[in-house]
């Protein structure tokens, strides 16, 4: 009797199963790749790039995990890294993925100005049929982060014309790429993995408001979607929240504009000052931001790096909201309250933050934060222009940015003095010869998991400079049907949408069909 | 004959020189523009990712795309490729512009051409009774409704029949030109048809109304002629009036006008596509402009002003055409 009602379970659950596999899943995920989906262009560098596979990922606590690697080692001098690959890995075509495969994308992408970084890399070298070394110019870590985000082409199947139609090694297989409209996908028959759950995957490409009207129809099973539309989801629909390091925050122009011997486009007299910045720390609410600018779709952001592996220590970086302290803060560095404006030595504490115009969420925060500090006698007049127009004043006004990345590179390019003045990553020339060391040791670390200290303890550094007054981390919101789960759903990064496909082998059908 | 021969291809030649004219001055004007926009097509190149990576690499890739050249010298090289029958390639797309062309034009055509054929067969039916009806109800009803869509945006009356018509009654699909995995050529007629309806509709409401006020007045016009007025008083029917008289001098100046407003119903297709997110030229063209794709938005300028020249010259010819039948006759 036991035996027949356990045959009878197992029956369902086949069932089920069958059920499950033979659904067409329908997603709205963001925007269309332009460009096609052609890792080596860029395809797959915020996302799991789908169709095809990386030599590493990171699974959802961040760690690096080997995907098509089985191991990889750094020698000694730190400037080779050696590769083992996966054995049997095909293509979705059913050609073997090798060795060779491997170096033709890396050289292909050093070699075509691509959104691959790839100058730090001075060769690749295949020594076996499953194996490669990659040489580096300088001792660098971060460098791993490349077999992260750069995922691998067949070298027999790929051309100009290849991001139209990939062939790859990753758990999809495309069918029919529908420009502006569509994207078709089905389980790649050859992938060594989690098989997907799914029969087919379709994928929409559409505006915002669009999307909504298909929500509302029922025509979609997962959205992207702006927190607007958060409070109006049909009934089917569920929505999910998804924490991110998709950060805002300020950048203060950190060199006073009187001497500092760099350009007259460079420093701000206010704003160089710590004790303004610090006072300024002290009475933005990041409660009230998160609750009741942006609803609760959001987190309090205290680094560039909230929640990663490399970002700071917790206790020491939250500064609790004080105003009286700010107040005696701003008193004893001798900033004078005058007429509802702080002056010092004829300068008056008054600033002009920018912020991308037409971004609603940017617009809001630096709303909110010129009211925060109006009444420490700060005023901060937002201006909303375009990035083109911001590049200019950056130097010398605070900008509001958002960054968050699944690459400590990050933590260097916006804080090491290397990149003052250098496109928008260091744009207030931040620089302390202190937090340039501990990012050199993590950068020259003999290790990924050695390297994590120091970016830590960099960090702890910044964090009493005070070069950026973090804001928030805004939270990725989509409607999904109630009957598709997620499994669990890592961190993102900064861009809303396809990073949540990151773990697409793992979803499910929790309904009978 | 010979003479009609002659004036035929003195009328090429003049407007084969427009439409050369034509181009020279759009091209030169386009390129002047891009030129002075203030969109950083490198920004738009990496999709926004400005911080993405580093200054050498940014130098590079301003090289291999060409932004380290003048205006001058890029609209040379462009100029180059064209008279090789080169459009260029798209860096947006990562794409020939010919072959991006091709595969989005097709779609446009057929929406505007739909959209010409029922404004004109529409507006013409309406300006017809309404003009024949004059100053009853059915005149005023017709007059006022289009005057309130001359001045009623397309995307504005687009965005209304979705939410009527797609979200409140489902009775058609909210967007696009196909059901979703399918592609355009794979659904049935009556599908195609159904995706059609609402952009095809939108359009044709939108752009009918100055062929409705104009032949309304052209039918008032001829209603009011002596020979009509010597037909009706020897007894002939109104029906036989309009049929004989009406009908033969209102319909060809209808046409003549309706290949003249080719242009806005060009410009209206493009914000109908985006608004319904159908797939044609209208999204490509919006978006090489928006990331400054300069081969794309070239070649969609001349796909564009190509159309619209030749809406012009089919309307040239077509009256110049009839105006000298009336002169022979």
């Amino acid at each position: 009797m036991r035996r027949l009602i356990l045959l009878l379970l197992c029956c369902c659950f086949s069932c089920l199963a069958i059920a499950a596999t033979d659904r067409v899943l329908t997603l709205a995920l963001g925007a269309e790749p332009d460009a096609g989906f052609d890792p080596i262009l860029g395809w797959g560098k915020y996302n799991r790039p789908l169709f095809q596979s990386t030599l590493l990922r990171r699974n959802k606590q961040l760690e690096l995990v080997g995907d098509l690697a089985t191991s990889w080692t750094l020698s000694a001098d730190r400037l080779t890294w050696q590769v083992s690959l996966r054995k049997g890995v095909n293509f979705s075509d059913g050609t073997a993925l090798t060795a060779e495969d491997v170096k033709f994308t890396f050289d292909t992408a050093k070699q075509i100005a691509s959104i691959h970084d790839l100058t730090n890399l001075e060769s690749v070298e295949v020594v076996s049929d499953g194996e490669l070394q990659f040489h580096l110019q300088q001792a660098d870590i971060t460098f791993i982060d490349n077999f992260v985000s750069l995922a691998i082409v067949p070298k027999a199947n790929y051309g100009p014309q290849y991001g139209l139609a990939p062939i790859g090694s990753g758990p999809l297989k495309f069918v029919r790429w529908d420009r502006n409209q569509q994207l078709i996908m089905v389980p790649n028959p050859y992938y060594y993995g989690q098989k997907l759950q799914f029969r087919k995957v379709v994928v929409i490409f559409s505006d915002e408001d669009s999307r909504y009207s298909r929500l509302r129809v029922g025509q979609l099973d997962l959205s992207a979607i702006a927190p607007r539309y958060a409070q109006l989801l049909p009934p089917a629909y569920r929505l999910w929240r998804i924490d991110s390091v998709d950060n805002r925050g300020i950048a203060w122009p950190m060199l006073p504009k009187q001497g500092n011997n760099i350009s007259n486009n460079v420093g701000n007299d206010v704003s160089s000052d710590l004790a303004i910045r610090s006072a300024i720390d002290l009475v933005i609410d990041r409660k009230v931001l998160v609750e009741q600018l942006l609803e609760g779709h959001a987190t309090p952001a205290y680094s560039i790096a909230d929640g990663l592996p490399w970002g700071p220590v917790a206790q020491v970086s939250k500064p609790q909201v004080d105003p009286e302290a700010a107040v005696a803060l701003l008193e004893k560095n001798g900033w004078q309250l005058q007429g509802g404006i702080r002056h010092r030595n004829g300068v008056d504490a008054s600033m002009t933050l920018y912020y991308l115009a037409g971004d609603t969420v940017r617009q809001q925060l630096a709303l909110a934060v010129a009211q925060m500090v109006k009444p420490l006698g700060i005023q901060i007049t937002p201006v909303g222009k375009s990035w083109e127009a911001i590049y200019k004043q950056m130097h010398q006004q605070p900008v509001l940015f958002g960054f968050g990345s699944h690459s400590a590179t990050e933590v260097r390019s916006v804080h090491h003095s290397q990149y003052r003045g250098q496109g928008y990553f260091n744009s207030g020339y931040y620089s302390n010869p202190a937090v340039d060391k501990a990012l050199n040791e993590a950068q020259h670390a003999p290790s990924w998991q050695a390297s994590l200290p120091y970016w830590q303890s960099a960090q702890q550094l910044i964090a009493q400079d005070k070069p950026w007054t973090w804001l928030v981390n805004l939270k990725h919101l989509y409607a999904a049907n109630v009957c598709l789960d997620f499994d669990s759903p890592g961190i993102e990064a900064h861009g809303h949408g396809w990073p949540l496909a990151n773990n697409i082998e793992y979803w499910h059908w929790q309904c009978p069909n | 004959m010979p003479q009609l021969m002659r004036i035929h291809s003195y009328a090429m030649f003049s407007a084969a020189l427009r439409l050369i004219l034509l181009l020279i001055l759009v091209v030169l004007l386009a390129y002047l523009l891009l030129s002075w926009t203030p969109i950083d097509p490198l920004n738009a190149y990496l999709g926004g990712n400005v911080f993405a990576i580093s200054e050498p690499q940014k130098a590079l890739l301003a090289q291999q795309l060409s932004l380290d050249q003048s205006v001058g010298q890029r609209l040379l090289h462009w100029l180059s490729g064209l008279a090789q029958g080169d459009l260029g390639f798209s860096t947006l797309y990562q794409q020939p512009v010919s072959s991006v062309i091709a595969t989005h034009l097709p779609l446009s055509l057929l929406l505007i051409g739909l959209s010409w054929l029922s404004s004109l067969v529409l507006g013409y039916l309406l300006g017809l009774v309404a003009g024949i009806y004059q100053g009853s109800w059915i005149d005023k009803a017709v007059q006022r409704f289009s005057w309130l869509m001359v001045c009623m945006p397309s995307f504005w009356l687009a965005m209304l029949f979705i939410s009527l018509f797609s979200i409140a009654l489902q009775l058609t699909p909210v967007c696009c030109a196909a059901p979703i995995g399918m592609a355009f050529s794979e659904q049935s007629v009556i599908s195609m048809l159904h995706h059609l309806l609402l952009p095809v509709a939108t359009l044709t409401v939108v752009s009918m109304s100055p062929i409705v006020l104009h032949t309304r007045e052209k039918v008032i016009d001829v209603l009011q002629s002596d020979y009509v007025q010597y037909s009706l008083a020897h007894g002939d029917s109104l029906f036989k009036v309009v049929r004989f008289h009406v009908i033969r001098n209102s319909l060809l100046p209808a046409i003549v006008l309706q290949f003249a407003t080719f242009a806005e119903l060009f410009g209206g297709s493009l914000i109908a596509e985006t608004v319904f997110s159908f797939p044609g030229l209208g999204a490509s063209i919006v978006k090489a402009g928006l990331t400054s794709d300069t081969a794309l938005l070239m070649g969609c300028t001349l796909i564009s002003a190509l159309m619209v020249f030749s809406g012009n010259l089919i309307a040239t010819a077509l009256s110049r055409y009839f105006i000298q039948e009336a002169g022979d006759a």
